[in-house]
């Protein structure tokens, strides 16, 4: 009965940090994803609707296997304007956002936030000794960076060259394929038509293989751009 | 195509149970304990011929605990080895689901600590087992390893194993870095050969996985620069947890259960598989781990502020509490059973699939008793020489006794009554009786050997035929109906509640309006004392039942004053209104609910047993079936021998001929 006194006698900070409690619950190697997602207002009406869809199908196909949704974890930024929609979250606890289209396309901008906020969760990794797989990050865009891009260019390429995470970059409709070109260091895509669906599906089953992989290692993708894939190189 | 087993017998593959990029796994139809699993690629030489040695090597101690390949699977007779038969694993889930907190509160919600500790204990009996008879996992790994409810541990994925067959040795050319021995990090697992001490390593990281609560013990803090990948930290030896750990420049992650509050021999198994190796050392072997872990069980005690903890009873304090506390984050939640509300249910229990696993079983099938011929080829056990010579003798004994009977009756036919009793009489003196005796002994033989056979049809007309499995089947099927109409019951008897109030409710309304008081002119004084005088004093107490028997309201005018009052509690019943406010009697509705919720709860626990109990009687039904069957054709043979062996008494025709021309 002695300890017990103690304890509640102790003064303790208000606002105890319990950032460690979901890796205490649930130490599993992560596999980052952060989704760099275009809001601006060109995207409104039917992509909008398709984009919303997919996320939903992508909780779904990921929730299918048991060890990729302890393991994978999601982020959202959308631009326009740049704003965190969903922190870092494995895709049990992930509850995809309803996206609404708003302004312009500062993508720059948001590539940067994308990449800081996987390097402040890597550093939450490393103090909590949970291992990790090579990050993803996925831009959707359909338009062109209405701001600087050539600050998050470099950042990306830097990142590629230190494999520090992967990045793809794919086109909605009008996209400006040739900026993208020279922000990801891989060939960016183009969606065909509005196959958010089959490009979420894409990206669970991608990262479902990845997760079950062993960190540091490359897995064979699916090529998305075959005849029934859903994109166009 | 037609795919047979290796003895050529036919195997009609069922549902697909599973697919992996080597193959995929399919029910067996007609064989429920077993599945086979047929690879998408052909299989070279060198892995039919393994497969073949396994199946060889499939000792019941290997069954028990590994779904080791049973038999081959070719594609037709003489054809190509395309997979292999092998045990069913069912109810067992993978080890990470056990290990990992908050996966482990929904699929073991009843498991704490002293339960983990003894799927360690088990997962290192099931190792001990695999290393005895002369093999090694080799690519040891959480997916290749499942568990059960009762803590049970299974090895899946057998066929990767290293395997000795005789003299040769079949690799394990697989592996999964973050649970490979240092040694073995960075070389090919191409060509690899592993001893059962590469296991040990594999062992003891599972074991460390499942007493820290997922953690990786090479997972930890690094103080060092850059990233430091699991396979590089095992690779040198760095042991996060362990006593060196801090001149490793590691560090154990925050809310992990401290290495401190292992007792020191469990502790010492740790350090010692993770440091390196001197030359002619060993790691901790499987039966190491498990004299250790069970120790560790037994010493165990429950936390006083929280039952669901358990830790080591050399500890002053529950670490448990402490580490809660901490990291915010509960690692033991009682059974959600307990918390389920009664009406709701099992929330994860879903009847239809509870169903269709118990259609999955398939019935044992009507096979007609067997009904042996009686094989041609019997041959009688001849009489021994002692007891033919005896019966030569007899033979001629009898023919003089009735050659001297005829020839007295001849000389004396006078006397033609004496005779035939003389003889009689003089050959009962004078036949030897062994003969005799051994008539009877074979004729009870032959009727002991019919009992038995008639003993053996009944016997299979009880145990042997589909019927019980029929009978349990329909049983289940009754309980899965009145499951399916559990909430259409509930709601039947809620409303017979609520009409029952109604009805009392309206009874008390009916009670408030008395006789005396009402304006009916057709009814006198006189009439409303007889009313009085049986009873009939509130509109409730009137009904046509009671006021035929009352004086005076049978007949003619009486009919009329009948008429009246009822009538009269007519109108008041129209006046009447139901206060649903009053409503039912609460403790009435919950009584109700609890019944129903522990009929539910009966439901679903009969039902979620029904799978098993059918495949557990239709395997006995099987089994016993087989053993009746064996022992009617061999009674049938015994009876056919013992027929025959009394019919040596009866010699046909053919029968003596054939003696004839033996002599």
């Amino acid at each position: 009965m002695h300890e017990l006194d103690l304890d509640l006698s102790r003064q303790t900070p208000f606002g105890v940090d319990f950032s460690g409690a979901e890796f205490a619950d649930n130490p599993e190697p992560r596999c980052p994803c952060v989704l760099l997602l275009d809001n601006s207002w060109s995207m409104n009406g039917q992509p909008m609707a398709e984009l919303n869809h997919g996320l939903a199908a992508f909780k779904e196909e990921l929730l299918a296997d048991s060890l990729a949704a302890k393991r994978v974890e999601i982020a959202i930024v959308t631009f326009g304007p740049v704003q965190v929609v969903t922190e870092f979250q494995t895709a049990e606890q992930f509850i995809p956002p309803p996206l609404t289209a708003q302004k312009d396309t500062p993508m720059g901008q948001a590539i940067i936030q994308g990449l800081d906020l996987l390097d402040q969760r890597k550093a939450l990794y490393r103090e909590h000794g949970i291992p990790f797989f090579r990050p993803w990050v996925f831009l959707l865009t359909d338009g062109s960076p209405t701001d600087d891009w050539k600050v998050a260019a470099d950042a990306v390429r830097l990142g590629e060259e230190k494999r520090a995470f992967a990045f793809f970059a794919v086109g909605v409709d009008e996209a400006n394929l040739d900026i993208l070109q020279q922000i990801s260091v891989r060939r960016p895509l183009r969606l065909k038509g509005l196959r958010f669906r089959e490009l979420f599906q894409w990206l669970s089953n991608s990262m479902r293989s990845v997760s079950r992989s062993i960190p540091g290692t490359e897995v064979p993708l699916v090529n998305p751009a075959s005849p029934d894939g859903w994109a166009s190189v | 195509m037609r795919l047979v087993s290796g003895a050529d017998h036919p195997v009609e593959l069922g549902k697909e149970l599973g697919r992996g990029g080597e193959g995929a796994v399919y029910e067996i139809v007609g064989r429920p304990g077993f599945v086979a699993k047929r690879y998408h690629q052909p299989v070279d030489a060198d892995k039919a011929l393994k497969l073949q040695g396994m199946a060889r090597q499939a000792h019941p101690s290997l069954l028990a605990i590994a779904a080791w390949p049973v038999d081959v699977l070719r594609a037709g007779s003489h054809g190509p080895i395309q997979g292999f038969i092998m045990p069913r694993v069912s109810g067992y889930q993978e080890i990470h689901s056990l290990y990992g907190p908050s996966h482990r509160k929904r699929a073991f919600p009843q498991a704490d600590w002293s339960f983990l500790v003894h799927a360690a204990r088990n997962l290192a009996s099931a190792f001990e087992t695999i290393h005895a008879r002369g093999h090694v996992i080799g690519d040891v790994n959480p997916g290749n390893v499942v568990v059960s409810a009762q803590a049970l541990v299974k090895l899946i994925d057998c066929d990767s194993f290293q395997i000795t067959v005789g003299e040769r040795l079949f690799l394990c050319e697989v592996g999964v870095p973050q649970f490979t021995a240092p040694e073995l990090q960075e070389r090919p697992f191409r060509g690899l050969r592993r001893s059962p001490d590469h296991d040990a390593f594999g062992l003891a990281l599972l074991c460390f996985h499942l007493l820290f609560m997922g953690r990786h013990p090479f997972a930890g803090r690094y103080r060092g620069k850059g990233d430091l990948p699991i396979e590089r930290a095992i690779r040198d030896y760095r042991f996060a947890f362990g006593q060196h750990a801090a001149a490793q420049s590691m560090e154990p992650p925050p809310h992990t259960l401290p290495f401190s509050a292992l007792p020191r021999p469990v502790a010492g198994l740790f350090e010692q598989a993770f440091v390196p190796l001197t030359p002619g050392q060993r790691r901790p072997a499987p039966r190491e781990w498990l004299l250790a872990l069970e120790r560790l069980n037994r010493e165990l005690r429950s936390c006083r502020r929280n039952a669901l903890h358990k830790y080591p009873g050399s500890l002053p304090d529950c670490p448990w509490c402490a580490l809660e506390q901490a990291s915010g984050t509960v690692f033991f939640v009682a059974p959600r059973l307990a918390v389920v509300s009664p009406v709701a249910g099992h929330p994860d229990f879903d009847v239809e699939r509870v169903w269709s696993q118990i259609m999955a079983v398939a019935p044992p099938g009507g096979e007609a008793m067997p009904h042996p011929e009686a094989p041609t080829l019997v041959t009688a056990t001849p009489l021994p020489d002692v007891l033919q010579r005896a019966q030569h003798d007899n033979a001629l004994k009898a023919a003089v006794l009735v050659g001297m009977a005829l020839a007295a009756l001849l000389m004396q036919p006078g006397l033609f009554w004496l005779w035939p009793l003389l003889a009689a009489a003089g050959w009962s003196l004078l036949r030897n009786p062994v003969v005799r005796r051994e008539y009877q002994r074979r004729r009870l033989a032959l009727f002991a050997a019919r009992r038995e056979l008639t003993r053996l049809r009944g016997e299979w007309r009880e145990h042997a035929t589909e019927q019980p499995f029929l009978n349990r089947l329909q049983g289940l099927q009754t309980l899965r109906d009145r499951y399916r109409s559990l909430a259409a019951d509930l709601q039947r008897d809620l409303q017979q509640l609520d009409a029952d109030q109604r009805r009392m409710q309206l009874q008390t309304f009916l009670e408030g309006f008395f006789v005396d008081a009402a304006q009916l002119p057709e009814i006198r004084v006189t009439d409303r004392m007889a009313l009085e005088s049986y009873g009939i004093e509130t509109a409730a107490d009137v009904t046509p039942e009671v006021l035929r028997m009352v004086p005076g309201f049978g007949q003619r005018l009486g009919r009329q004053r009948t008429a009246a009052l009822l009538a009269w509690r007519q109108t008041l019943e129209r006046q009447f209104r139901y206060d649903p406010r009053q409503g039912v009697d609460p403790a009435a509705m919950a009584d109700l609910r609890q019944r129903y919720a522990q009929r539910r709860a009966h439901l679903e626990q009969e039902l979620m047993a029904g799978g098993e109990e059918l495949a557990k009687l239709k395997a006995d039904i099987l089994k016993r079936r087989a053993q009746i069957n064996i022992a009617l054709i061999r009674q049938a043979m015994l009876e056919s021998q013992a027929q025959a062996d009394l019919r040596v008494f009866y010699p046909g025709p053919g029968e003596l001929w054939r003696r004839r021309n033996r002599s």
